[in-house]
Protein backbone atom coordinates (compact mmCIF):
# COMPACT_ATOMS: atom_id res chain seq x y z
CA UNK A 1 0.00 0.00 0.00
CA UNK A 2 3.26 2.19 0.79
CA UNK A 3 4.07 2.27 -2.69
CA UNK A 4 0.49 1.91 -4.17
CA UNK A 5 0.06 5.40 -2.20
CA UNK A 6 2.91 6.75 -3.69
CA UNK A 7 1.87 6.17 -7.14
CA UNK A 8 -1.24 7.48 -6.57
CA UNK A 9 0.25 10.50 -5.15
CA UNK A 10 2.11 11.27 -8.87
CA UNK A 11 -0.91 10.14 -10.77
CA UNK A 12 -3.52 12.65 -8.62
CA UNK A 13 -1.13 15.68 -9.09
CA UNK A 14 -3.86 18.07 -10.13
CA UNK A 15 -6.15 15.73 -11.63
CA UNK A 16 -8.43 13.17 -10.03
CA UNK A 17 -7.69 9.21 -10.00
CA UNK A 18 -9.63 6.98 -12.06
CA UNK A 19 -12.38 4.70 -10.63
CA UNK A 20 -10.03 1.47 -10.74
CA UNK A 21 -6.93 3.90 -8.74
CA UNK A 22 -10.24 3.90 -6.33
CA UNK A 23 -11.25 0.50 -6.15
CA UNK A 24 -7.60 -0.35 -5.21
CA UNK A 25 -7.73 1.63 -1.69
CA UNK A 26 -11.65 -0.12 -1.32
CA UNK A 27 -10.13 -3.19 -1.59
CA UNK A 28 -7.48 -3.11 0.61
CA UNK A 29 -9.27 -1.17 3.05
CA UNK A 30 -12.06 -4.08 2.89
CA UNK A 31 -8.77 -6.83 3.31
CA UNK A 32 -7.51 -4.67 6.14
CA UNK A 33 -9.28 -6.54 9.41
CA UNK A 34 -8.03 -9.99 8.10
CA UNK A 35 -4.92 -8.63 7.39
CA UNK A 36 -4.30 -7.41 11.01
CA UNK A 37 -5.66 -10.52 12.36
CA UNK A 38 -2.90 -12.75 10.71
CA UNK A 39 -0.11 -9.63 11.92
CA UNK A 40 -1.22 -10.52 15.58
CA UNK A 41 -1.36 -14.47 14.87
CA UNK A 42 1.94 -14.51 13.45
CA UNK A 43 3.58 -12.04 16.21
CA UNK A 44 1.99 -14.23 18.79
CA UNK A 45 3.38 -17.66 17.46
CA UNK A 46 6.09 -16.36 16.46
CA UNK A 47 8.14 -18.59 18.47
CA UNK A 48 5.82 -21.86 17.70
CA UNK A 49 6.66 -20.86 14.23
CA UNK A 50 10.22 -20.85 14.30
CA UNK A 51 10.55 -23.73 16.34
CA UNK A 52 8.31 -26.03 13.70
CA UNK A 53 9.98 -24.35 10.81
CA UNK A 54 13.32 -25.78 12.56
CA UNK A 55 11.96 -29.43 13.63
CA UNK A 56 11.19 -29.30 9.61
CA UNK A 57 15.26 -28.90 8.71
CA UNK A 58 16.24 -30.76 11.33
CA UNK A 59 15.35 -34.14 8.98
CA UNK A 60 16.69 -32.41 5.99
CA UNK A 61 20.25 -33.69 5.15
CA UNK A 62 21.32 -30.03 5.03
CA UNK A 63 20.70 -30.34 8.95
CA UNK A 64 24.70 -30.88 9.55
CA UNK A 65 25.95 -27.94 7.69
CA UNK A 66 26.99 -24.97 10.52
CA UNK A 67 24.28 -22.71 9.34
CA UNK A 68 21.30 -25.18 10.46
CA UNK A 69 23.61 -26.72 13.05
CA UNK A 70 26.03 -25.30 15.40
CA UNK A 71 24.88 -22.00 14.43
CA UNK A 72 21.44 -22.53 14.59
CA UNK A 73 20.70 -18.91 16.39
CA UNK A 74 21.86 -17.16 13.14
CA UNK A 75 19.05 -19.43 11.34
CA UNK A 76 16.58 -18.71 13.43
CA UNK A 77 17.28 -15.00 13.04
CA UNK A 78 16.85 -15.24 9.83
CA UNK A 79 13.64 -16.85 9.81
CA UNK A 80 12.28 -14.32 12.73
CA UNK A 81 13.64 -11.17 10.48
CA UNK A 82 12.07 -12.90 7.46
CA UNK A 83 8.72 -13.23 8.86
CA UNK A 84 8.25 -10.13 10.36
CA UNK A 85 9.09 -8.19 6.88
CA UNK A 86 6.82 -10.70 5.38
CA UNK A 87 4.00 -9.97 8.33
CA UNK A 88 5.00 -6.48 7.55
CA UNK A 89 4.39 -6.81 3.68
CA UNK A 90 1.43 -8.78 4.07
CA UNK A 91 -0.13 -5.79 6.31
CA UNK A 92 0.65 -3.48 3.67
CA UNK A 93 0.06 -5.34 0.65
CA UNK A 94 3.46 -4.27 -0.38
CA UNK A 95 5.68 -6.90 -2.61
CA UNK A 96 7.93 -3.83 -3.22
CA UNK A 97 8.98 -3.47 0.68
CA UNK A 98 10.00 -6.48 0.90
CA UNK A 99 11.96 -6.68 -1.73
CA UNK A 100 12.80 -3.11 -1.74
CA UNK A 101 14.01 -2.66 2.48
CA UNK A 102 15.01 -6.65 2.97
CA UNK A 103 15.32 -9.21 0.37
CA UNK A 104 18.02 -7.30 -1.69
CA UNK A 105 20.00 -6.64 1.35
CA UNK A 106 19.47 -10.66 2.75
CA UNK A 107 20.71 -11.44 -0.65
CA UNK A 108 23.63 -9.92 -0.76
CA UNK A 109 24.74 -11.17 3.25
CA UNK A 110 23.28 -15.02 2.18
CA UNK A 111 25.50 -15.28 -0.60
CA UNK A 112 28.43 -13.74 1.27
CA UNK A 113 28.41 -16.56 3.42
CA UNK A 114 27.64 -19.30 1.03
CA UNK A 115 24.34 -19.81 2.65
CA UNK A 116 22.18 -19.50 -0.25
CA UNK A 117 20.71 -23.17 -0.34
CA UNK A 118 20.52 -23.79 3.30
CA UNK A 119 18.46 -20.28 3.62
CA UNK A 120 15.81 -21.86 1.05
CA UNK A 121 15.57 -24.65 2.73
CA UNK A 122 14.86 -22.93 6.35
CA UNK A 123 12.56 -20.67 4.42
CA UNK A 124 10.52 -23.46 2.53
CA UNK A 125 10.30 -24.80 5.98
CA UNK A 126 9.05 -22.04 7.67
CA UNK A 127 7.01 -21.12 5.06
CA UNK A 128 5.24 -24.88 5.65
CA UNK A 129 4.88 -23.80 9.24
CA UNK A 130 3.18 -20.95 8.74
CA UNK A 131 0.66 -22.88 6.39
CA UNK A 132 -0.09 -25.67 9.13
CA UNK A 133 -0.48 -22.92 12.40
CA UNK A 134 -2.39 -20.79 10.59
CA UNK A 135 -6.02 -20.81 9.18
CA UNK A 136 -5.95 -21.32 5.88
CA UNK A 137 -7.44 -17.47 5.42
CA UNK A 138 -4.50 -16.13 7.05
CA UNK A 139 -1.70 -18.70 5.44
CA UNK A 140 -2.74 -17.54 2.16
CA UNK A 141 -2.09 -13.61 2.82
CA UNK A 142 1.02 -14.42 3.73
CA UNK A 143 1.86 -17.33 0.58
CA UNK A 144 2.88 -14.61 -2.24
CA UNK A 145 5.61 -12.76 -0.07
CA UNK A 146 7.03 -16.23 1.41
CA UNK A 147 7.14 -17.35 -2.22
CA UNK A 148 9.23 -14.42 -3.07
CA UNK A 149 11.56 -14.91 -0.56
CA UNK A 150 11.84 -18.40 -2.30
CA UNK A 151 12.30 -17.28 -5.68
CA UNK A 152 14.70 -14.68 -4.58
CA UNK A 153 17.10 -17.93 -2.95
CA UNK A 154 16.24 -19.75 -6.34
CA UNK A 155 17.82 -17.35 -8.84
CA UNK B 1 2.61 9.73 3.08
CA UNK B 2 -0.13 8.55 5.40
CA UNK B 3 1.04 8.55 8.71
CA UNK B 4 -0.21 4.91 9.77
CA UNK B 5 1.37 3.98 7.17
CA UNK B 6 4.37 5.35 6.90
CA UNK B 7 5.20 4.41 11.06
CA UNK B 8 4.10 0.54 9.94
CA UNK B 9 6.83 1.35 7.36
CA UNK B 10 9.54 2.63 9.60
CA UNK B 11 8.98 0.74 12.14
CA UNK B 12 8.28 -2.47 10.46
CA UNK B 13 11.92 -2.24 9.72
CA UNK B 14 13.65 -2.21 13.12
CA UNK B 15 16.71 -2.24 13.53
CA UNK B 16 19.73 -3.90 11.81
CA UNK B 17 17.89 -5.47 9.54
CA UNK B 18 15.89 -7.81 12.26
CA UNK B 19 11.93 -6.65 11.36
CA UNK B 20 9.73 -5.48 14.29
CA UNK B 21 6.25 -5.59 15.05
CA UNK B 22 4.32 -2.45 15.51
CA UNK B 23 2.75 -1.57 18.61
CA UNK B 24 -1.29 -2.41 18.78
CA UNK B 25 -1.67 1.23 18.76
CA UNK B 26 -0.94 1.34 15.17
CA UNK B 27 -2.44 -1.46 14.36
CA UNK B 28 -5.80 0.08 15.81
CA UNK B 29 -5.24 3.47 13.64
CA UNK B 30 -4.69 1.49 10.25
CA UNK B 31 -8.65 -0.40 11.12
CA UNK B 32 -9.71 3.13 11.50
CA UNK B 33 -8.64 5.01 8.17
CA UNK B 34 -9.30 1.84 6.60
CA UNK B 35 -13.21 1.62 7.74
CA UNK B 36 -13.61 5.20 6.95
CA UNK B 37 -12.10 4.27 3.23
CA UNK B 38 -15.95 4.00 1.54
CA UNK B 39 -17.00 7.59 2.96
CA UNK B 40 -13.94 8.84 1.85
CA UNK B 41 -14.10 7.79 -1.65
CA UNK B 42 -17.99 8.86 -1.55
CA UNK B 43 -16.76 12.54 -0.28
CA UNK B 44 -13.82 11.87 -3.30
CA UNK B 45 -16.21 11.02 -5.51
CA UNK B 46 -18.98 13.77 -4.91
CA UNK B 47 -16.47 16.60 -4.87
CA UNK B 48 -15.15 15.58 -8.20
CA UNK B 49 -18.91 16.09 -9.55
CA UNK B 50 -19.53 19.49 -8.48
CA UNK B 51 -15.81 20.58 -8.89
CA UNK B 52 -17.15 23.04 -11.29
CA UNK B 53 -19.60 24.88 -9.02
CA UNK B 54 -18.10 24.75 -5.88
CA UNK B 55 -15.04 26.87 -7.77
CA UNK B 56 -17.27 29.05 -9.41
CA UNK B 57 -19.43 29.88 -6.44
CA UNK B 58 -16.19 30.29 -4.57
CA UNK B 59 -14.53 32.75 -7.25
CA UNK B 60 -17.39 34.46 -8.00
CA UNK B 61 -18.04 38.08 -7.43
CA UNK B 62 -14.09 38.85 -6.89
CA UNK B 63 -12.38 41.76 -7.11
CA UNK B 64 -9.43 43.27 -7.37
CA UNK B 65 -7.52 40.51 -8.70
CA UNK B 66 -6.32 40.96 -12.51
CA UNK B 67 -6.88 37.48 -14.02
CA UNK B 68 -9.70 35.72 -13.01
CA UNK B 69 -9.58 32.46 -14.89
CA UNK B 70 -5.95 32.09 -13.60
CA UNK B 71 -7.53 32.24 -9.80
CA UNK B 72 -10.47 29.55 -10.93
CA UNK B 73 -7.32 27.18 -12.14
CA UNK B 74 -5.54 27.88 -8.74
CA UNK B 75 -8.29 27.09 -6.39
CA UNK B 76 -9.71 23.97 -8.62
CA UNK B 77 -5.84 22.67 -8.06
CA UNK B 78 -6.27 23.04 -4.01
CA UNK B 79 -10.05 21.32 -4.44
CA UNK B 80 -8.24 18.42 -6.15
CA UNK B 81 -5.27 18.20 -3.44
CA UNK B 82 -7.59 18.65 -0.88
CA UNK B 83 -9.56 15.44 -1.88
CA UNK B 84 -6.98 13.39 -2.61
CA UNK B 85 -5.52 14.49 0.69
CA UNK B 86 -8.89 14.02 2.35
CA UNK B 87 -8.82 10.40 0.52
CA UNK B 88 -5.56 9.47 1.51
CA UNK B 89 -5.78 10.70 5.13
CA UNK B 90 -2.75 12.56 4.22
CA UNK B 91 -1.92 16.89 4.64
CA UNK B 92 1.64 16.60 2.87
CA UNK B 93 -0.25 15.82 -0.69
CA UNK B 94 -2.22 19.17 -0.15
CA UNK B 95 0.66 21.31 1.48
CA UNK B 96 3.13 19.47 -1.05
CA UNK B 97 0.94 19.33 -3.76
CA UNK B 98 -0.37 22.95 -4.59
CA UNK B 99 -0.62 24.83 -1.36
CA UNK B 100 3.07 25.75 -0.72
CA UNK B 101 2.89 27.38 -4.78
CA UNK B 102 0.12 28.62 -4.49
CA UNK B 103 0.98 30.38 -1.33
CA UNK B 104 4.00 31.74 -2.85
CA UNK B 105 2.42 33.19 -5.77
CA UNK B 106 -0.33 34.88 -3.47
CA UNK B 107 2.86 36.58 -1.52
CA UNK B 108 4.69 37.45 -4.61
CA UNK B 109 1.57 39.17 -5.84
CA UNK B 110 1.20 40.71 -2.23
CA UNK B 111 -2.48 39.59 -2.42
CA UNK B 112 -2.84 37.28 0.92
CA UNK B 113 -5.75 38.85 1.96
CA UNK B 114 -7.56 38.15 -1.37
CA UNK B 115 -6.56 34.47 -1.65
CA UNK B 116 -7.50 34.11 2.24
CA UNK B 117 -10.91 35.21 1.37
CA UNK B 118 -11.70 33.10 -1.93
CA UNK B 119 -9.55 30.24 0.12
CA UNK B 120 -12.46 30.64 2.92
CA UNK B 121 -15.18 30.85 0.19
CA UNK B 122 -13.77 27.73 -1.35
CA UNK B 123 -14.29 25.53 1.88
CA UNK B 124 -17.69 27.08 2.24
CA UNK B 125 -18.79 26.26 -0.86
CA UNK B 126 -17.53 22.87 -0.32
CA UNK B 127 -19.43 22.87 2.57
CA UNK B 128 -22.50 23.66 1.31
CA UNK B 129 -22.29 21.47 -1.80
CA UNK B 130 -21.81 18.17 0.07
CA UNK B 131 -23.44 16.05 2.92
CA UNK B 132 -22.57 17.03 6.51
CA UNK B 133 -20.81 13.73 6.85
CA UNK B 134 -18.56 14.08 3.46
CA UNK B 135 -18.27 18.24 4.29
CA UNK B 136 -16.13 16.80 8.07
CA UNK B 137 -13.95 14.71 6.22
CA UNK B 138 -13.12 17.51 3.74
CA UNK B 139 -13.11 20.36 6.93
CA UNK B 140 -9.42 19.90 7.71
CA UNK B 141 -7.96 19.70 5.13
CA UNK B 142 -9.95 23.03 3.34
CA UNK B 143 -9.40 24.89 6.93
CA UNK B 144 -5.11 24.41 6.11
CA UNK B 145 -5.77 26.54 2.83
CA UNK B 146 -6.45 30.06 4.69
CA UNK B 147 -4.38 28.65 8.16
CA UNK B 148 -1.34 28.71 5.42
CA UNK B 149 -2.28 31.55 3.12
CA UNK B 150 -1.96 33.33 6.25
CA UNK B 151 0.97 32.33 8.01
Amino acid sequence: MHTVLEKMIEQGDGKYLGNKDVQVLLDYAQSVQLRIETYQAIQSQEAQLIALALEKVHVEPVYTSRYINTENGKCSRDMSATLRYCTTAMLLNDEQFLREEYLIWLETIIRSLKHKDLTLVSMEALGKALSELLPQAQSKLMAPYFNLVCDTFRM
Amino acid sequence: MNSVIERIVEEGQGTAGQGQYVDAEVLSALSIFADSMAARSAAYEAIQNQEKSIVEEACQSVNGYADPEKLIQEMTLLLRHSALAMLMDDATVLMEGGLSWVRAIAEAQQQQELYVAISEKLMAATLRALPADQGSLLQPFLSMIPQTLKS
